[in-house]
């Protein structure tokens, strides 16, 4: 039997094309993230061991003890942080990206932008403690040139979190930034500057209002995983930096207790949710007062 | 335009999703290889044990299961990690087809393990070795009365120290407290085996327990005076040696095996067993509840406590062994400090007060030093 609007049946059969990927999505993704959620309202008995039955005490000692909930505050403190230096470091070198035509160079100076991706979190991260450490390159620098006695405790600081964190991040503000400016028609600059426009107006008041969408893309993309990140802060700061995600590895690896690092868990979710949503609110509210 | 930024944003919230889910940014992961325990007449028997990972489980490699294979003809699939991944994959099966055979714990691990019913009593009769074993070790994996484990080895948590910075060996714990060391000690945190070994000590060398909640203040005020003075806090075995190495750290409490390892690898670095007692760190092998192949994990056990099999490991990890009756080497006998009246003057940690208190003291240890 075939459909009498055309294409209707097609699109129907369509949704066919995504079952495997549904499937998989559900089977391994949300399933699990189901059980961690029962997981969260467990109660735990001896050496915190998860028990049968209803609770929500791990969710109460998240929201009442200052380790856990401090924690939180202080990871979307970071985000942010990490995510206002990116744009700000991202920006310059995707200009210079999207103004450069395309060839040889272009593409050396694209591959050397998102070569942090290309290498393992934990390579990178070591790179950091090199750099760092009591006899890393930094300390002998500032030894050598009489500006310490002794070398600096640079690692297991939280600077060297923030450094380390948004170096990893970094790339994923650049490649949205680079799409959005190289997206835009240059008549619209010779436009502003035959109209008058120096160059620090027109890149005021044309290039930043049209890349909005590439700055909002990669500040969002870099909270939300700068909300969650721990491997690279565990390395460079050490078990002592008060992030979620190093709570919540601690809660799973050393205390056992699984049900409070579910519910950490999910408020971390829940306040990466609701921050993500409202910074796209706000960089809205700022676009249409851009736009008009 | 606003499309522009609506499907941009929607594409990157995809794009992080996607990532976070692929775990290319900044995720774990372990590969757990948990082999086929099953096995009938006429097919080769197979046993999976868990084994710490690096040069620790490559020795007991060489140590036991090789010599095991030949010995049995059996195949033992070895499964390589940590207490947590293992605890967390036995308390998902429940007792019930558990991942591993034979899994190696130490007792802030087992003794959670055992509690909720994921391992089984052994039976000690079936065990040729059992009476060499040192019955204080093998009191640390037993549970309401019953044997779950046999001792592999204990190191002694002590101090570790660079030899080029500090003139003087230190005696005792106090002596880590020594204003000449400001700026220059390693302080593993609570939630790290050895800075709770070390918070323990504190605790029992003045006579405290750590269920006395006055002594537990009393350590920690003592800790205070080391605001300032710490340089480094590792919280991995990989990250300790890295800043004693690299000079971050001059002194640092931590295990014996360890600091004679580094040391016979060329460091500069000594060790104390303190005056007032190390503080005992347990590695102990314990049977899954549910397993198929309890004989086989038996023979497993037997085989991993027998003197001449774990005389080689003990001497290649430098840490004592669970038999007393071993005849070790003359460097051995020179550095390691071991034997029934050894054991006897070590401090435990008592995990069963320990494990529930422990979010609580790391925050206090975090206000001190975070």
């Amino acid at each position: 039997m075939t459909s009498a609007v055309p294409g209707t049946g097609a699109v129907r059969r369509g949704w066919w094309y995504v079952l495997p990927l549904a499937v998989f999505l559900v089977a391994l993704f949300l399933v699990p993230l189901v059980r961690l959620l029962r997981l969260s309202f467990s109660p735990v008995g001896p050496y915190n061991a998860a028990l049968p039955g209803w609770t929500l005490s791990q969710y109460a000692r998240v929201f009442t003890e200052p380790y856990f909930y401090g924690s939180l505050l202080r990871t979307a403190g970071t985000a942010l942080l990490v995510a206002v230096l990116c744009v700000l470091l991202a920006y310059p070198a995707a200009y210079a990206l999207a103004r450069r035509r395309a060839g040889v160079l272009r593409t050396l100076l694209f591959v050397i932008v998102i070569s942090p991706l290309l290498t393992s979190v934990v390579v990178r991260t070591y790179g950091w403690v090199v750099l760092l450490s009591g006899t890393g390159v930094v300390n002998r620098a500032l030894v050598a040139t009489g500006l310490r006695d002794q070398p600096a405790q640079l690692l297991t600081s939280y600077p060297a979190v923030v450094i380390a964190v948004t170096h990893v991040l970094l790339p994923f503000a650049i490649i949205p930034l680079t799409t959005a400016l190289g997206g835009l028609d240059r008549n619209l600059h010779r436009a502003s500057q035959t109209l008058g426009a120096g160059p620090v107006r027109t890149f005021l008041r044309v290039t930043v209002p049209l890349s909005l969408p590439g700055v909002v893309t990669g500040a969002l993309i870099v909270f939300a995983l700068a909300m969650g990140i721990y491997i690279t802060p565990l390395l460079v700061g050490g078990v002592t930096q008060p992030l979620t995600g190093i709570r919540v590895y601690d809660q799973v690896s050393t205390v056992f207790d699984y049900p409070v690092a579910a519910a950490l868990s999910f408020a971390l979710l829940a306040l990466t949710v609701v921050s993500t949503a409202l910074l796209a609110g706000v960089f809205r509210i700022w676009e249409r007062r851009l736009h008009g | 335009m606003k499309g522009g930024l609506t499907r941009l944003a929607g594409a990157g919230a995809a794009l992080t999703l996607a990532l976070a889910a692929c775990g290319g940014v900044d995720t774990g992961g372990s590969a757990g290889t948990g082999g086929d325990s099953g096995g009938g007449q006429g097919e080769q028997r197979q046993i999976t044990v868990t084994a710490f990972a690096g040069a620790w489980g490559e020795l007991f490699k060489k140590s036991f299961v090789e010599p095991f294979e030949r010995e049995t003809g059996a195949k033992v699939n070895l499964v390589y990690g940590a207490n947590a991944e293992w605890l967390t994959k036995l308390r998902a099966a429940g007792g019930e087809n558990p991942p591993f055979d034979v899994i190696a714990f130490t007792p802030d691990a087992s003794l959670p393990a055992a509690s909720a019913g994921l391992l089984q009593p052994i039976d000690t009769t079936a065990l040729t070795h059992w009476k060499e074993l040192d019955p204080v070790l093998s009191g640390k994996s037993a549970y309401q009365g019953k044997q779950y484990g046999v001792p592999l080895t204990t190191g002694s948590t002590g101090l570790l120290y660079r030899t080029d910075h500090v003139k003087t060996a230190p005696k005792d714990w106090s002596d880590i407290f020594d204003k000449k060391y400001c700026g220059h000690v390693a302080l593993p945190p609570l939630t790290y085996n050895p800075g709770l070994e070390f918070f323990s000590a504190l605790v029992t060398s003045e006579g405290g327990k750590l269920s006395d909640p006055a002594a537990v203040d009393r350590a920690f005020t003592r800790l205070e005076t080391l605001k300032g003075c710490v340089s480094a806090f590792p919280a991995n075995a990989g990250s300790a040696a890295t800043v004693i190495e690299n000079g971050d750290a001059w002194i640092m409490p931590f295990w014996d095996g360890r600091a004679f390892a580094l040391a016979e690898a060329g460091s500069p670095i000594g060790f104390t067993y303190p005056e007032s007692g190390p503080v005992g760190a347990l590695t102990s092998y314990f049977v899954a509840s549910g397993t198929k192949n309890a004989d086989l994990a038996t023979k497993f056990l037997d085989h991993l406590t027998a003197a001449q099999n774990q005389k080689p490991f003990a001497e290649g990890t430098w840490y004592a062994a669970g038999n007393d009756s071993i005849d070790y080497s003359e460097p051995f006998e020179q550095k390691v400090e071991h034997g029934p009246e050894v054991f006897e003057k070590f401090t435990w940690v008592d995990y069963s007060v320990a494990t529930p208190k422990l979010n609580e003291w790391q925050q206090r240890w975090n206000q001190i030093f975070g």
